[in-house]
């Protein structure tokens, strides 16, 4: 009897660590679900922010037509990669070409404010100041965003790799989550070329 | 090319963030959290036993009047006999000894004696905590400045866009902004339940850029991702109930006070709104009390005039214990209490560099803040909002902010830009420093030599006034109802 009672809290035990262990994990996994449509929230914001600040700034910079084109049509390139991705999610294609997509939209728009501080009536302008206030925020939020996920994932990957959650936690399809990379990794991998 | 760009990096005084160092501010936070958790263990700890002491004492009072009154109502109506009789012996006695016996009947009584004295603080500690949730309190301590989203100017628009971002990387919701007049200072005010709301000053904006903003935002969401808004919500209730049972024990000793006594006793046990707020008037102004009739001369003197005389028996062990339990509190405790807050002050800005991964803004938003105003809730229960500390903070011997030097530094070692501080600071930080631990070491013996004999003490006063004369009433009221 005695026996069987210290058995019985023995395997009670291991049932409550189970359930606390599943529920951590799906917690973490939630997280990283949630981290990652919020990077989707914020590139939506910026397609939307886009088409407002070239509009405000084309009377101002009519001589720089062509930059303006570039962003725009980056803008439209990334929606467009976007609307692949949220098709299919799994592609992984589709999901390289919008980074690509992203990263030009991110260089051109890098472009375009560093243009624009050769206009002064255009840096005084309100609205263009509440404008570019908005989008640098969107880019900051762009990539706290993708911080948070990267922080969700490094946590999710733990707590999978944890030692008992690692003996049954793949049996129960949780599996690891790959880390997002800067966007711009690409172009700034590249070894500059130095010239002497 | 190698060679170029590594003799590049040693010219400069410094090297931007790299990805090594993130493995400095995540032990920073767990080193801060662990001292913080270690020394709140202690302060309640010891708080529970200063509890534990008080219901003990206040325990005999509260059961006495209890049976006082059941003895007047016996006059109306037959109610069981709780008190002891000493001076008439009735026939049928329902004494506790008689019907408990034994361990079990002496535990049993102990609980009683400590269940009500125990209730009554914890009735006192609900209001408290409610009174300083509801927020109206803000209202009461500062001026808002009225603004509409529309009109936003750009400092404005940008630090609600840098706290969005914060809490966007914190994952929670945005909290409210609301400027208001004051120094250049912000803070937040969360419980966890309902929205935080920020208060900023509205000199801040006059002296940050948009990076030291957005370290500024990050501080304040990452002190309430810590809970920095519950904890000070449980100390302050805390504190509170000391405070006020030492202020009910002054008005008891004071003629003049009658009216405050009733006004504090109705805002210590009613719910309603008038209450609430006085208490938050008390909270602010614990101690001292406010004649607006009284010549200076006479502010502080107590009048003790033959009613408070003939009250002492009774009320004599309240103003002894608490008393004794408020000088421990504010003496012993409260530099305590202080530290908890500055390693809670650290450990917010070791996990701003956490959200931001970029330790400059806050630390050059610091480095400004230091030589310019920042009052903005300055009251002691209010001030551990506040980013720095709010102007000359009332009644605390030991500041609850750490010097805004030592914040720096430990910024720069996060990896932050160095800067040029003050070079007195390390002889002043090393007896600073020494100071507070050797006291704590003194204090902590004495708290634990005090409690037993404020109880030894309290226990004698009981048996010497409380016991006879209410054991006297009470046989004389029970002969009346005989009578009858």
């Amino acid at each position: 009897m005695k026996v069987f009672g210290i058995v019985l809290a023995v395997i009670s035990a291991i049932v409550v660590l189970l359930i606390l262990i599943y529920n951590r994990l799906v917690a973490t996994r939630n997280q990283v679900t949630n981290a990652f449509a919020q990077i989707d929230v914020q590139l939506k914001r910026r397609y939307d922010l886009v088409p407002n600040l070239v509009e405000t700034a084309r009377s101002y910079m009519s001589y720089e037509r062509d930059t303006l084109e570039a962003v725009v049509e980056a803008r439209n390139q990334a929606q467009s990669a976007n609307q692949a991705v949220t098709a299919n999610p799994k592609d992984g294609k589709a999901l390289s070409s919008l980074m690509n997509a992203e990263g030009v939209l991110s260089q051109t728009l890098g472009r375009f404010f560093a243009l624009s501080e050769a206009y002064p009536d255009l840096k005084a302008n309100q609205n263009m100041m509440q404008l570019s206030e908005e989008l640098i925020s969107t880019e900051n939020k762009l990539a706290f965003s993708r911080q948070a996920y990267n922080d969700a994932v490094m946590e999710l990957n733990t707590a999978i790799e944890s030692f008992p959650a690692v003996l049954f936690a793949s049996s129960l399809g949780f599996s690891k989550a790959p880390v997002l990379q800067p966007i711009e990794s690409a172009i700034e991998r590249q070894a500059p070329v130095v010239k002497l | 090319m190698n060679e170029f760009s590594v003799d590049a990096q040693e010219e400069l005084p410094w090297q931007t963030w790299q990805a090594a160092e993130r493995e400095d501010f995540f032990d920073s936070i767990k080193k801060h959290r662990l001292v913080a958790w270690h020394v709140s263990a202690v302060c309640f700890l010891a708080y529970g036993l200063l509890a534990f002491a008080m219901s003990l004492l206040l325990g005999p009072l509260i059961y006495c009047l209890w049976g006082l009154s059941l003895d007047l109502i016996n006059l109306l109506y037959p109610m069981p006999n709780i008190l002891p009789d000493f001076f008439f012996k009735e026939e049928v006695s329902t004494h506790v000894e008689s019907s408990g016996g034994g361990i079990l009947g002496v535990f049993i009584g102990f609980l009683l004696i400590l269940f009500g004295g125990m209730s009554l603080m914890i009735w006192i500690a609900y209001n408290i905590a409610q009174a300083i949730k509801q927020g109206a309190w803000l209202q009461d301590s500062v001026q808002a400045i009225p603004f509409n989203e529309s009109s936003l100017s750009l400092p404005e628009q940008q630090f609600s866009n840098v706290l969005e971002e914060m809490a966007l990387v914190a994952g929670i919701s945005a909290p409210q902004v609301s400027v208001v007049k004051g120094g250049a200072n912000v803070a937040i005010i969360g419980f966890g339940d309902a929205p935080a709301l920020v208060l900023v000053g509205q000199d801040l904006f006059k002296y940050l850029n948009r990076s030291q903003l957005q370290g500024v935002a990050a501080h304040l969401i990452s002190s309430l991702i810590e809970n920095d808004g519950k904890i000070g919500l449980k100390i302050t209730t805390i504190m509170g109930v000391v405070e006020l049972l030492a202020r009910l024990g002054i008005s008891l000793c004071d003629n003049r006070q009658s009216s405050e006594r009733l006004k504090l006793l109705r805002a210590m046990f009613r719910r309603d709104v008038t209450s609430r707020r006085l208490l938050r008037h008390y909270l602010t102004e614990p101690v001292v009390q406010d004649y607006p009739t009284a010549p200076d001369k006479q502010k502080y003197k107590l009048q003790f005039t033959w009613r408070e005389v003939l009250l002492l028996p009774l009320t004599g062990t309240l103003i002894v214990s608490s008393f004794g339990v408020l000088m421990i509190s504010q003496f012993i405790l409260g530099p305590f209490i202080s530290l908890i807050w500055r390693q809670r002050k650290y450990m917010a800005d070791a996990s701003a560099v956490k959200l931001t991964r970029e330790p400059d803004g806050l630390a050059s938003a610091l480095a400004i803040l230091q030589h310019q105003n920042t009052n903005l809730l300055t009251t002691a229960w209010t001030s551990h909002f506040c980013l720095v500390q709010p102007g000359k903070v009332e009644r605390l011997f030991l500041s609850m902010f750490p010097p805004l030097e030592k914040r720096i530094k430990a910024l720069i070692s996060l990896g932050a830009k160095p800067m040029v501080l003050p070079p007195d600071a390390d002889l002043k930080g090393s007896i600073v420093k020494l100071l507070p631990y050797t006291t704590y070491v003194v204090v902590s013996v004495m708290t634990v030599l005090f409690t037993p004999m404020l109880v030894q003490l309290c226990i004698m006063a009981t048996i010497i006034f409380t016991l006879p004369i209410s054991s006297l009433l009470h046989s004389l009221l029970r002969a009346l109802a005989r009578a009858f």
